[in-house]
This record gives C-alpha cells, structure tokens and sequence, in this order.
C-alpha cells in the first residue's frame, strides 16, 4: 500500500548505501586512531634539508613526502579529523537551525512564516562560498569560526525541504482531524508533524554533511583554514601554491584530494539510499520498449455486425513474486455503433482490459494471450509502425481526469492540431485549425478557446476538451475510460448527454469503462460485469439489470442507491474484493458469495449462456437455472 | 420523536475568502441557517464550490466566519476562550472524505483511535479496554486483532470504521461526516452508512453529512438542506424534498441522478453551463441565469427561505408568489 | 493570460530589487558590525603611524556614526548613507592594495573575464546535461543510464578545485597546454586569429573544469525530470494518438521536463560562483574570484565588498530573468 511508513529498515538491503557506510565507517575508525596509524607525527617540528622536499613514495615514506619534507600519509590520516569534524557539526548547526526554520515557517503559514521564507530566500540566492569567504576573512580563521561559518550558511536548504515538507503535512487529513478535536500545537508537532518531517530531514542532513566537508576544504585549499591544523583542503593548498605541480608530485596532491572524495562520495551514497527508501522514485515510464508475446492466432472469422472483437485476453503485471495476472481470458464484442458498458469496482480489471487492447499498458504490463480484433485486424500481433499508424485514426480515448491527460504547457489548439497532421500528412496547418475550432464547437466550446492552456479550463470543459481530441480524426470507436468520474452530477450528466447525441451523430461506436452501475444504464446497449479480473456477467444492459443472473451483478444492484425507491435498505457485500497476489483458486467471487458451494471454491466457472447473456457462476451450471449448457 | 434541543445550530453563517486578485473577497458561505439535532441525520447537498465543506469547516472550527454564529452543545464556536473551545471540540468529531489520508500511518490503531481522549486528557479507567469497545462498536471484530496494526494494512473500508471508532472513543454527541463513502467501493459503502445510522438511532448522536450524491442522501437521511453558490436554497425533510422538489434547481438535480433501473424514465432537466464563480455571485436569485423557470423579476429580486410545507422551505420567487 | 503573466513579472521584479537593497545593506553591516571591525582592522597595521591612520580614517570617513545621526544634525550624515551615495555614482572605494585604484575598475575588468569564462562553461554544461540526461532517462535501467548515474555521483562528490589541479596536472605535463592567466604572456600575434586561439587555449582547462562539475548535476535532475514526465498521462495520451516516439520527445517531453533544470540554473547561479572562484584560483584566471581570494589575502576589504557585493547582485539578476523564462515555459506558474 501506498501509505506505508517510510523508514530507515530497507537501509541493510540497499548495496550502494552499505557501501558508503562502509566508507564512512574506515574514515571515522581512521581519524579516531590516528595516532595508531599514522608512521610520523605530523605536528612535531622536524629539521629538514631541500633534499627532503616531494620526495617520492618509498619505504619509509609509502606516499612520499610533501613541501615541508613532512610524510604525507601521516598529514592524511590526521587530516580525515578536521574533515570529519567540520562536516558533522557543520550539518548539526545546519540541521538545527534550518529544521526550525523550516518548521516554523511551515507551520505558521502567517507572516511570521513568510518574514522566515523571505530570509531563507535571501540567504539563497546568495553566492554561499562567496559569503563563506568573507565570513572567515573577517572573524578569522579558527576552527570554531570555519564550523560556525559554515553551519549557519548550509541551513537554506534543509529549510526549503522542512518547511514544504511541513506545508504539505499540516494540509493531511489526519493532520485537520486532530485539530478538529481540540489538538494544541505542540500536540501536533511532537504527535503529527515532526514524526512525519523527521526522517526527510535526516537523509538531508547527511548531504548537507558532504556539502560541509567540501566547504571545509575550498576554504583550505583557498587558505583560509585554520593554519594550525593539518586538513586535506590545506595538503592540497600547501603542495598547489608551493609548486607541487611543477615538480611532478603527484603524490602530495592526489591522495588528499581522493581523500575529499572517498569521505563525500561515501555520505553521498548514504544519503541518496536514505532518500530512496523514504521516496522511492518513479523508475519505468511509458515509452519502454514494449515487449511483444506472441499469442496463438485464432482460427475463428472476424463477425460482419462487430467492430472490436476482444477474444480470451489475458493481461499480467510483472510483480515482486512473479507475474501477476491482472486481467484473464476476458471477451467480449463491441458492435457497429453499439456502446458497451465495461462496469465493476476499483481494482477489477476494467481499465486494464481496454488499455491493454490498445497496447497501451504501464510499464511492466504485458498481454499473455489472446486476441484483439478490430474489423478483422489483430491488434495484439500487429507491427509497432502498423499500429501507430492506426492509433487515433481508427480508435480513441477519452481518459478519466483530463487534467493530466492533456499536456499542461500546450494549448488545447495545438494538441488537436497535432493529432490531425500527424494522421493526415496532406491537411495543411491552417485547415487543421479551423476544423479544430470546429471540433470544440461541436462538443459545446467557445471556439476561441483553441488558444486555452488545460489549466485556463474547467474540469468539465477540460473533458469536452478531450472528448473532441478523440473526434480529432473521426474514429470508428471511442473508448471513454471514467469519463464522468470526479465530475458534478449536472456536469456528468451534460458529458453523458454530449456523448450520447455524437454517438447517434456519427455512428461511432463506443466502450464506457465506469465504476457506476447508473451511468451504464443512462450511456449504453450491453454491459459487461467485471470481477477479479473476469467476466462475472454479459449482455444487454436491461436484460442484464432487470434479471441479474451473477449473485455478484445482483448484490451489486442491491448495494447502489436509486432515488426512486428511497425507502429500499441497501446492503453491503461482506470482505473485500480480491488482491491480485493473492486470487482464490476457484471462482474469483466465491469467498464473499452467499450462494458459493464447495465446487466454487475449487473450479473457475465458465460462461454460462443465459436468459439474460451470459454469466460465469456455477449456479447456472444446474439445470433448474440454466437455459443451455456452458460453452 | 425529535423532542431535544438541537445540538447544532448555524445561524446566519457568512465566510469570506481572500480571492486571487489583491482585496478581492469571496464569499464561500452567504447566510447558512441550519441546525442539526440528537439522533438526527441531516445532509448538505451541493456540488463543488457551493459552501458545503466550508460550512463544515467552519462548524468544525477550521475556518471562522465573517459573520453568524456557529453553536455546538450551547457553545458559540467561533467566540469561545480555549477551554470552551476545547470542551466543545470533544463533542463533535469529524470524518473526512479521503480513509487513506484521514490516518497518520506512523501511528497503530490502538492510537489513533485514543487519539481524542490524549487530546482531551482523560485518562480514567482502561483505555484499552475503550479503544477495544469502541472498535467493536465500529464493526471491527474482534478488536484485538486491530489495536496494534497500522494503517496500511487494512482495506478502505475498514480505515473509515477506524476513523468512526476514534470518534467514537470519546463518545460524541455531533459527528460532521464529509463524504463519508464517495472514495470507498460500491460493495461496501451500505455498510459504512448503516453504521452512522445506527449510531444517531442507538446512541443520539447528531450527525451533519456533507455529500453531493443524492442518492445516498434518499436512503439515509432524516432532513437534507441543497446549498447552490453558497446559500441554502430548500431544505426539508428528505422524502418530501425528493418527492416534490419546489426549487428548480433541486428538481434539476435530482433529474439527473444516474439510476440503475432500466424502467428508470424520468427525463433529465440539463442546466446550461456550469455554476459561477464565487467571486462573480449573479443578482437576484444567484440561480437565475441557469435556471430553466427564470422570469422577469429574478435578476431583481433575491429570494428568501420560504415555508412550502411542514418544515419544508425553498427560496424561490415561484414559492414566494411573486412570479405575478 | 498576459496580464497574469505582466502581474507576475512585475512581482518578480520588484523582489529582486527588495534583494539587491537588502544585498547592499547586508553587505555594509557585514564589514562594519562583525568583530574584528575590518574597516578599523586594515588601519591596526603596526607600521602605520598614528597620524597616518587618524588621515586614512578620515579619507575614509570612519569617525562618522555609522547608520544614522542621532548625534545632531543630519540623521544622513552616516557611514551607512555615505555609502549608498557613493554607490548610487557607482563608487566603490579606492582599493587599500593597489592604491588609488578605483575598486569599480578593478572589478569591471574581472568581471569581464569571469563571464568569458562561466559562459562557455554553464552552456556546454546544459546542453551535454540536458542532452545526456535525456538519453539516460529514455534507455532507462540500460548500461548508459548506469554509466551517467555513475558518473554525476562521481562529478558530486569531487571538490572543484581538485578536479581543476588533477586537469592541470595532466594538462600542463602531460599535453602542453597552458596553464596560467589568460594570455601566454608578452606574446607577440601575427593575427587576430592566433590571438584568439592563445586565448582558447587558456580557457579549455578552466572552462573544462567548470562544466565538468556543472555537468554531473544538470545530467542527473535532467535524468529525473524526463523519467517523471514519461510517466505521466499525457504522454500515454500522446501514445494513444499514434504520435512518433521522437515526436513525444520532442513535443511532449522535453518542454516539460526542462522545468525543474530552469529552476536549478536558478538555484545552482551560487554554485557556479563558488565554482568560479574556485577554478580562477586554481588556474591564476584574472576574474572576480580570483579578485576575491586576492583581496581576502592581502585584507583588501574595500575590493573584498565590492567584489561580494558585485556577486550577490549578478545572482540576484541572473535568478531574476531564470524566473521570467520559467514563467514563459510554464504558463501555469504566473497564475498562481
């Protein structure tokens, strides 16, 4: 689930964030027993001759010898103290300041938020090295001051991800309830916010440690460090300025610097595994190469009155224990100007049906078998190039939320310009504006609109928008996914009526896909039942309504209110619908059916022809219920 | 039946918005009369930007009103000091729309549902043994099996009854439920509404539903107020609103409820257009450039609640005569 | 809308000049408040005698009150108005170290040099990030993507002076090219030509450097941004409309997925600062932050404020037109 608690306990599984600890982990052991390790003092004061200047690794000097004839190791050994130091008290001071920061003016959304914004914009946009510079020039060069400095210069950022972070929280839900019940704001920040804004914080932090341990050392390297400790930014500054380059010694100005990556690289990688688990990122998008199975053809003809004959599809989902089988030997036929409801609740298989026919599954979906033909072509076997080509020009859709459905930084215009020329090669610019004007008026949109960014339109004018997209190329089917979902109802039933009079306009045919058993009685001819990925039921809709032959058709009819009969109780269908990982071997409904038997429990039920269509329940399967037996 | 003081009353409820534009105002909420009794159900009905969660919001103390009184248990919400405040929050609890947002999923069960009562420090007798019972009462059986499970493992339905049972656990006597079920499954919204029945039947709690969806409201709710552009525009008793609707837009909207029934043949009365902009608020009756009866005198005249039958009001020129 | 679109620049506008004032002032109080009194500390050199230090003091106008003048007559009459006057006629002060020299000329030829050098590098660094970040993205999981994912991590964590030494080192030992300054020095050119090639020759390890660091992370929010945008609905939309996967790209992708770059152009113009003093220090190139580390060495501070404060403002304006080519990529933004 979604909502899971993100935690730091996926950590010991993630390769590259034990290795950083690992890193980190030498690092710390060395800088604690530097003088274990370390073959010279590199405090003590020695006298030298130029002779012993850059000499070259040798034996008693296994990384050679730098400007003051002192061993290098040793200075590097020692150095890991100062960078170690300096990054963590730095981020310590920066954590501190900027998560109050951020916390406050998050919290306190008023002025005393804003003022705190302003600043930490200021402090932004200032150049922070730059800053750093002149900060150290003038209070001089301590270690204390260089860890204040930079401590109370690293703060922006942790303030920005605090306080967005907090913004977002304090907008949650669970958040507003507690509030609702009298919570004080301590209550709040201890109980809700901080819990929730901590662990973000925290993988921050461990950036802003590499971000400290590399100021560190631009200000050594800058001279600006404290010229009484032995750090890596100030091996390199010393070996740089006093001609380390020039003599070819490499070995007084590579290992410090490998030194500065080692510790930065090994914080970094502890950082970005703690912000992958507490925010998994997005990893597969929509233009993945598809992956194409090659599914028995059927010897069955293409039927004169059927448009889109969808035969036996089986759709599955790559899934963390094998593949998971979201959708399983589903037909169903759309006839010639016919429009088919494809109903059920969330999680069915209903959208996954139709995408996965247009081969538009997610990334990781793919069709197992089955065929999808439209007029005759099978989709799921047809050529990538073949296929694109007959997208849109032959079937379109109109996707649920045409919020993001449509691009959001390109005007309505454009977007169906481009489907047109994309298909027609020879309609020139102009005339595939016009006719795009012509399209919006015809779904009820000021044609002047064409001009519009989807954000400048209402939600309802945003699917009217989409639905004459679809029209774009004058499609023989019109898949419309949710269309009405998270719209009015006067708003819905506009949409449904706008559908309904270009249906009969144009004679396209069409797929509703909606949860709402009202809409498909308003929209279309025949229905089809979805359950756990199958067909629980098919046929005409009021057929299929007025004598449900399914147990779950009928409890489902028996859970949804009418306004007619205001009086009827409604009842519940006790459990859950099943999870995908987890199908019951017999019929998909069986555990929460009243009328299951043993046989239920064990077989996949076929479909069973009807008085109604045809249904896939056991039940039927006794001739005191069915008509014919099943096929 | 209805024999005590109500539990809820709004009265003359104005809130105001800053608008995008600088010293713009908005009014979400324009004079909102309603009050809300023990044991009673009474549901809001609007769509999008019509004033209903704002009202709610401001009986629930989110938001404070520009102008009007909100009174829960006798105590004027918006003017209390800290700890009226506090003493009247106890007895009201919310239920947000959204199950998956409405739990922190840091905390267990047993938590969130004691969550009111750390709030409120009580701390007499076990509270365990409170959190159990109420869960039960919930319809989470057995209850052991939740305390100490966390949100994430339990289905849709079963985080709202979580979310039922924490209001539960300090024994409410308003509950303000938005959208209680529009983001749960079909197959088991009955339930969920079945239970807050039962619970102003059997216990006497009143409860404020926000919905947009008429048909839930038909089957169980006692009184239903419609709210268009911020103004309730009729309200009674749910049966009689739904028989014989005296606004247009109510008559509108309750034609277009989708049904399931195919010998369904009321036909569908479509609005033009969409609901204005609660910072362009037409003259007149705010509905007049939508509504499908409008005559010369609704531009002018702004309408007012009128008694069309027992209990039963509506602000309409066409009830209050004036249409001659 | 356009008049949505003028609010919002105007907004911008005017924060950015809010910024710059408070950068002035800032800028004032950080020399005169902080202990250790800079102003004052440049004149405790030993050497000077103490009528020298009374006549810099005065030249300087030290004895003034230094905000405002409560002490009678004119509340202006301060350090602090001093300085915003001279400022308003474009005086910065006279620089301690090179005496006489005016501090606005010291910097208007290193700022010049610092932009031929920043430049060249921000734009290599932005087209090769955004190109390769594309293309890691597109053939996401594939051995590319693992390869730049590899190599910004890598870029992060090396500090920028250090990659500079370790191009030095080899540059100047190994390949001959120079090392130092802007021009081969006393150098003679037959033409123009050549004079410009000696020139590039000197700017191809610093402006390398640069971009190299610039480049790590343009690479990787790129990578990011475009693997976001490919899985949103549009670009299922722009699929289902039969579109050419480089049309999707193209059309549909890239404009989207530049946002969040602009908007860390705009966040990283500091780090390219502290890139730039950086790489300048580590190839002796006369600009704004060698400038800087020079004054900050010899306790120059009149060069040291001028040189922060030029800085800070040029942030401040180059952050100020990111936005407004932010607000014209995304027409969203100056609605809200």
């Amino acid at each position: 689930m979604s909502d899971r608690p993100r935690g730091f306990r996926g950590f010991r599984r993630h390769r590259l964030g034990m290795i950083g600890l690992a890193m980190l982990g030498i690092a710390v052991v060395v800088a604690f027993v530097a003088p274990l390790l370390a073959p010279y003092d590199p405090y003590a004061n020695v006298t030298i001759t130029i002779a012993d200047i850059f000499q070259p690794p040798s034996g008693s000097h296994l990384l050679g010898t730098d400007d003051g004839a002192k061993d290098v190791l040793s200075a590097l050994i020692y150095g890991a103290r100062v960078s170690l130091i300096v990054g963590f008290a730095g981020a310590i001071i920066s954590m501190l300041v900027g998560g109050t920061m951020g916390l406050i003016a998050g919290y306190r959304a008023g002025w005393l938020g804003q003022v705190l914004m302003r600043i930490t914009d200021f402090f932004l946009v200032i150049p922070d090295l730059a800053l750093l510079i002149v900060l150290v020039a003038i209070v001089g060069q301590s270690l204390r001051n260089i860890i204040l400095a930079i401590g109370l210069l690293g703060w922006t950022g942790t303030a920005r991800l605090v306080r967005s972070q907090t913004l977002s929280v304090r907008e949650r839900k669970f958040v507003l309830r507690a509030k609702a019940m009298g919570a004080g704001d301590w209550y709040m920040l201890r109980r809700h916010v901080i819990p929730q804004v901590l662990p973000l914080m925290l993988a921050n932090t461990v950036l802003v440690v590499s971000l400290a341990i590399i100021s560190e050392s631009t200000l050594a390297f800058l001279g600006l460090g404290d010229p009484r400790l032995i750090s890596w930014g100030q091996m390199l500054n010393l070996g740089f300025t006093r001609g380390a380059v020039s003599a070819g010694a490499w070995w007084a100005i590579i290992p410090p610097g490998l030194a500065i990556v080692w510790v930065v690289l090994s914080v970094t990688l502890i950082g970005t595994a703690l912000e992958d688990l507490l925010n998994p990122k997005l990893t597969r998008h929509h233009l993945e190469p598809e992956e194409i199975v090659a599914t028995s053809p059927s010897g069955a003809q293409p039927v004169e009155d059927v448009l889109l004959d969808v035969r036996d599809l089986t759709v599955a989902f790559e899934g963390e224990q094998g593949p998971l089988i979201a959708v399983e030997n589903v037909s169903f036929e759309v006839g010639r100007g016919r429009v088919v409801g494809i109903v059920g609740e969330s999680g069915c298989g209903k959208t996954t049906t139709v995408l996965g026919a247009l081969r538009l599954l997610a990334p990781g979906g793919k069709i197992v078998d089955g065929q999808v033909l439209l007029d005759g072509l099978d989709l799921s076997r047809m050529e990538p190039d073949e296929l694109r080509r007959l997208r849109w020009d032959r079937v379109a859709i109109v996707f649920q939320g045409a919020m993001n459905a449509l691009n959001p930084v390109r005007t309505i215009g454009s977007q169906i310009v481009e489907v047109i020329r994309t298909h027609d090669g020879d309609i020139t610019k102009d005339t595939a504006r016009a006719r795009a004007g012509d399209l919006l008026e015809m779904v009820g949109i000021p044609r002047r609109r064409v001009r519009a960014h989807p954000h400048e339109l209402s939600g309802g004018m945003r699917q009217r928008a989409m639905i004459a997209l679809a029209l774009a190329c004058e499609p023989d089917l019109i898949i419309a996914d949710e269309p009405t979902t998270a719209l009015d109802v006067m708003t819905q039933a506009q949409i449904l009526e706008l559908l309904e009079d270009l249906q009969e306009q144009l004679g396209v045919s069409m797929v509703v896909v909606t949860h709402d058993l009202g809409v498909v009685n308003d929209a279309c001819d025949d229905v089809v039942v979805m359950y756990g990925g199958r067909v629980a039921e098919k046929g005409p809709v009021a057929r299929v309504f007025r004598e449900p032959q399914h147990p779950y058709t009928r409890l489902l009819l028996d859970a949804f209110p009418t306004i007619e009969d205001p009086g009827r109780p409604l009842v519940s269908i006790p459990g859950a619908p099943p999870r995908l990982s987890d199908l019951p071997p017999g019929c998909r409904f069986a555990p929460r059916c009243p009328s299951a038997f043993e046989r239920c429990h064990e077989e996949l039920p076929p479909l069973y022809v009807t008085r109604s269509g045809e249904a896939s329940c056991f039940l039927l399967a006794e001739p005191a219920f069915a008509g014919d037996e099943g096929v | 039946m209805r024999v005590s003081e109500p539990i809820l009353v709004i009265d003359d409820l104005v809130v105001d918005f800053h608008g995008r534009k600088k010293g713009e105002s908005i009014r979400a909420v324009d004079g909102v009369d309603l009050t809300v009794s023990p044991g009673e159900v009474v549901a809001l009905v609007g769509e999008s930007g019509c004033g209903k969660t704002t009202t709610a919001n401001a009986v629930l103390g989110l938001v404070s009103p520009t102008s009007g009184r909100v009174t829960v248990g006798g105590i004027d919400i918006a003017n209390a000091d800290k700890a009226a405040l506090k003493a009247a929050r106890a007895g009201m609890q919310m239920i947000a729309q959204d199950p998956y947002e409405s739990l922190n999923p840091r905390m267990t069960i047993g938590e969130i549902v004691l969550e009111p009562l750390v709030i409120h420090d009580f701390s007499e007798g076990d509270l365990n043994a409170r959190a159990a019972q109420a869960l039960g009462h919930a319809g989470l059986n057995p209850p052991k099996e939740f305390i100490s499970r966390r949100p994430h493992e339990l289905s849709g339905g079963q985080r709202q009854r979580v979310v039922i049972a924490a209001a539960l656990s300090i024994q409410p006597r308003l509950i303000v439920a938005d959208e209680p079920v529009s983001m749960l499954d079909v197959s088991i919204r009955a339930g969920i509404l079945n239970l807050l029945q039962s619970l102003a039947r059997e216990d006497d709690i009143g409860i404020l539903m926000i919905t947009h969806d008429l048909s839930t409201v038909a089957a169980y709710c006692d009184r239903i107020a419609v709210m268009y552009l911020g103004r309730i525009v009729e309200t009674g008793p749910t049966l009689e609103v739904i028989k014989s609707p005296q606004h247009p837009y109510t008559e509108a909207l309750l034609s277009v409820v989708p049904s399931h029934d195919p010998d369904h043949s009321m036909t569908p009365i479509l609005l033009e257009g969409e609901t204005p902009d609660a910072a362009k608020v037409p003259s007149g009756c705010r509905f007049h450039p939508r509504c499908p009866k409008v005559f010369e005198s609704c531009p002018m005249v702004e309408p007012d609640l009128l008694e069309v039958g027992e209990g039963h009001r509506a602000a309409c020129l066409l009830v209050s005569g004036l249409a001659d | 809308m356009r008049t949505g679109r003028r609010r919002f620049v105007t907004r911008k506008v005017v924060f950015a000049a809010v910024t710059v004032f408070v950068v002035v002032t800032f800028n004032f109080f950080l020399f005169r408040v902080l202990p250790g009194d800079p102003a004052v500390g440049g004149l405790r050199d030993p050497r000077l005698s103490p009528e020298r230090v009374a006549a810099l003091q005065e030249r300087f106008g030290l004895n003034d009150p230094v905000f405002v003048n409560l002490e009678g007559g004119n509340l202006l009459e301060s350090q602090y108005f001093a300085y915003l006057g001279a400022l308003a006629h474009g005086d910065l002060g006279t620089s301690y170290a090179f005496r006489d020299q005016p501090v606005s000329n010291l910097l208007g030829t290193a700022l010049v040099n610092t932009v031929w050098l920043v430049l060249p590098a921000q734009v290599i660094s932005i087209v090769a990030g955004v190109g390769l970040g594309l293309f890691a993205a597109y053939r996401r999981g594939t051995k590319v993507d693992v390869g730049a994912l590899s190599f910004s991590l890598i870029m992060w964590s090396l500090p920028t002076f250090f990659l500079g030494i370790v191009l030095l080192f080899i540059g100047a030992n190994w390949v001959g090219l120079p090392t130092a300054g802007r021009v081969t020095i006393g150098a003679l050119y037959d033409t123009t030509w050549d004079q410009l090639v000696d020139i590039a020759r000197h700017l191809l390890l610093p402006t390398a450097t640069l971009a190299l660091v610039l480049l790590g992370e343009y690479m990787l929010i790129m990578r990011s941004s475009v693997v976001d945008v490919l899985s949103e609905d549009y670009i299922l939309t722009a699929k289902a409309e039969g579109l050419s996967t480089s049309r999707i790209i193209s059309r549909h992708a890239l404009r989207n997925a530049l946002l969040p770059i602009v908007t860390l152009i705009a966040l990283n113009l500091g780090f390219t600062v502290s890139g730039a003093i950086q790489v300048e220090t580590v190839f002796s190139w006369p600009g704004l932050g060698q400038l800087t580390v020079s004054a900050v060495n010899q306790r120059d501070f009149p060069v040291l404020q001028g040189a922060f404060l030029l800085l800070a403002i040029s942030v401040v304006l180059a952050n100020l037109v990111v936005e407004i080519i932010y607000s014209w990529l995304d027409p969203r933004v100056s609605e809200a």
